[in-house]
């Protein structure tokens, strides 16, 4: 038994390693717990960071696309004269455009697959996928695709030639961060070959960006904007990402689906721990009135269930942990690459686990507090 | 010298309606320091439910107790605890020590509660361990002692913090004969030293050692004698 300073802690630990078959099994319903909360949780949070990647990846103030835009990539057409009114408007500064359109690619070993591609003028942003010679020039005829939909695009080495919309193209660079969740893997170029590959009309365009300038407010600018485009909608570039996002995870279901799997993790383990903390107790019953016959306060008795709690909490999900994260860079290495955990997410899990364990431990505690010190004299 | 202990009047029911029965009927007595009392009766008298009363573990519906001065009626919970953990000891027919420790670790289960810990503790719990002719078991848990190793751990942890009083339920009941001895002559010690020993048994062998009989039938004390 290890040997802690701290008392209530020592005979906490000693009742839970009584019945270790118990403690096995409940150490395994916790594990299994933390491991659906931070595996469920990294795919919520990649679905939700994917949903808006490509709009965090420019630095546009404003964003001017079709009425009722859900999300990026179900864009409305948009002619091209509205950059020009928009260039009109005080306080606007550079205007530049976003593209995209849904075409087929020609692998090099002759499959075909469906591909949205994504073009932008340039400038739009440093974390833009856009094809460079050198990381300066911007490349004609060239793409960028991301790391993670190599496979699916017969990529095997950089650079790969095939053919995009029946044309020539090479790809020339892999990026990051912006694996697709929809079956169709997004290839970025320059806005004029998008156009080209998706056999689009020269003057169509999908976003048309703003940037607003210094010493001009971008909500008045906004504002103004959306009064010479009644047609349009005009959002800051939060406003729209956090559009996307409410699309994909809530107007879809798909969120919601993988929030409810997490919560589950959660009450799986507020059961699975109650349970037997529950057992625990009862089991104990004759010590917590013991210990106050002997005179222990409520909050002796209190600390040694929540510390029975706590080890329970800590060690479950150090095997939880333990489990998920490699899992989670499996699956994004091999199934799914936008799934993410963000640094606050596994520190999140912890304290949701501990206070998990917590709640579960409710009933216990109101159980050994009222436990009768005179039941210690019947035999 | 003042009593230690002194109960006026206490009346205890327990169920409801037609079922309820008095545990208690107006019980008054009195326990002096440096005494053993030994409370007899028949099975159903009310010698357990007086005891947890005197001991402060349960409050009567009428009377009082007065406990080192204090009268228990008129203390919260918290300071009913802090009054049995400063005054009272208690001894059990079923030992009641906490299986998954050690001798040692029930023993300084009795000093921790009352907030001393560490080395401290420790020591003590030794030293007490010692007094009751166990310095070779401090490490054995109690699923590895004898029915009389059980009750002197218990005694050296219901003693540990000088108890002015000592509540004994049946405390040679689950002893063989040698060891009921050894646990009476414990517990006449202690009376030896000053505190109030308090006893229900049905064991003759502790009629030897006590000062003082009082009977109890049907909740009333009905006898209180010398032996």
């Amino acid at each position: 038994m290890p040997h802690v300073s701290i008392p209530r802690v020592r005979l906490a630990w000693a009742n839970l390693l009584h019945d270790r078959a118990r403690l096995v099994t409940t150490l395994v319903g916790i594990t299994f717990s933390v491991f659906l909360m931070l595996y469920q949780g990294s795919l919520l949070l990649g679905f939700v960071r994917a949903a808006s990647a490509v709009i965090d990846a420019t630095t546009a103030d404003l964003w001017i696309m079709g009425r009722d835009v859900t999300c990026f990539d179900f864009p409305a057409p948009l002619p091209e004269r509205f950059g020009h009114i928009a260039r009109g408007i005080p306080g606007v500064g550079a205007v530049r455009r976003t593209v995209t359109g849904i075409t087929q690619w020609h692998r090099p070993d002759g499959v075909r697959q469906t591909v949205l591609v994504i073009g932008a003028d340039e400038g739009v942003g440093e974390r833009f996928p856009l094809p460079r010679l050198n990381g300066a020039t911007l490349l004609p005829d060239a793409l960028v695709v991301d790391r993670s939909n190599a496979r699916l695009l017969g990529v095997r080495s950089i650079p790969t030639d095939g053919e995009l919309g029946d044309r020539r193209a090479r790809i020339v660079e892999f990026t990051e961060g912006f694996g697709s969740f929809l079956a169709t893997p997004y290839v970025f170029t320059t806005h004029r070959d998008t156009i080209r590959y998706s056999n689009l009309p020269d003057e169509y365009t999908s976003y048309i960006l703003v940037w607003v300038q210094s010493g001009h407010d971008v909500e008045r600018v906004r504002q103004d904007l959306r009064a010479r485009l009644p047609e349009a909608d005009v959002l800051t570039g939060r406003q729209f990402a956090q559009r996307s996002r409410l699309f994909w995870v809530i107007g879809t279901g798909a969120g919601g689906a993988l929030f409810i799997a997490g919560m589950l993790g959660f009450i799986i383990g507020v059961v699975i721990v109650s349970q037997s903390m529950y057992a625990t107790t009862m089991e104990n019953l004759d010590e917590f009135a013991t210990l106050k016959a002997m005179g222990a306060s409520r909050r002796f008795v209190l600390t040694i269930v929540l510390v029975q709690a706590a080890v329970l909490a800590v060690v479950g999900c150090a095997f939880g942990i333990a489990l998920a994260l490699p899992s989670v860079s499996l699956t994004e290495r091999f199934f799914i690459p936008w799934i993410f955990t963000p640094p606050w997410y596994t520190p999140f899990v912890v304290a949701a686990s501990l206070a998990m364990c917590a709640l579960a431990s409710v009933v216990s505690i109101r159980k050994a507090l009222s436990a009768e010190p005179a039941r210690v004299f019947r035999a | 010298m003042a009593p230690h202990l002194h109960a006026e009047s206490l009346s205890l029911s327990f169920g409801s309606g037609a079922e309820r029965t008095a545990a208690l009927n107006g019980v008054s007595v009195s326990f002096r320091p440096g005494t053993v009392t030994l409370m007899m009766g028949p099975s159903g008298s009310g010698k357990t439910t007086l005891l947890t009363v005197l001991g402060c573990l349960q409050s009567p519906d009428q009377g009082r107790v007065h406990l080192m001065g204090r009268d228990a009626s008129t203390l919260s919970e918290d300071e009913r605890a802090r009054l049995r953990q400063k005054h009272v000891g208690y001894v059990y027919q079923a030992f009641r020590l906490f299986r998954a420790l050690t001798a040692l670790e029930n023993v300084m289960m009795g000093l921790e509660v009352c907030g001393v810990t560490g080395a401290a503790a420790r020591d003590r719990a030794r030293t007490a361990l010692d007094r009751v002719g166990l310095q070779g078991k401090a490490a054995l848990k109690p699923r590895e002692l004898s029915g009389g190793e059980k009750q002197r751990v218990a005694i050296a942890r219901a003693t540990i913090n000088a108890p002015d009083v000592i509540l004994a339920d049946e405390p040679t009941a689950s002893l063989d004969h040698e060891s009921g001895l050894q646990i009476a002559g414990m517990l006449r010690g202690l009376a030896g030293d000053g505190a109030t020993v308090v006893l229900v048994s049905h064991d003759s062998r502790l009629l030897t050692l006590v000062d003082r009989i009082v009977v109890l039938q049907d909740g009333r004390l009905i006898e209180d004698r010398t032996p």
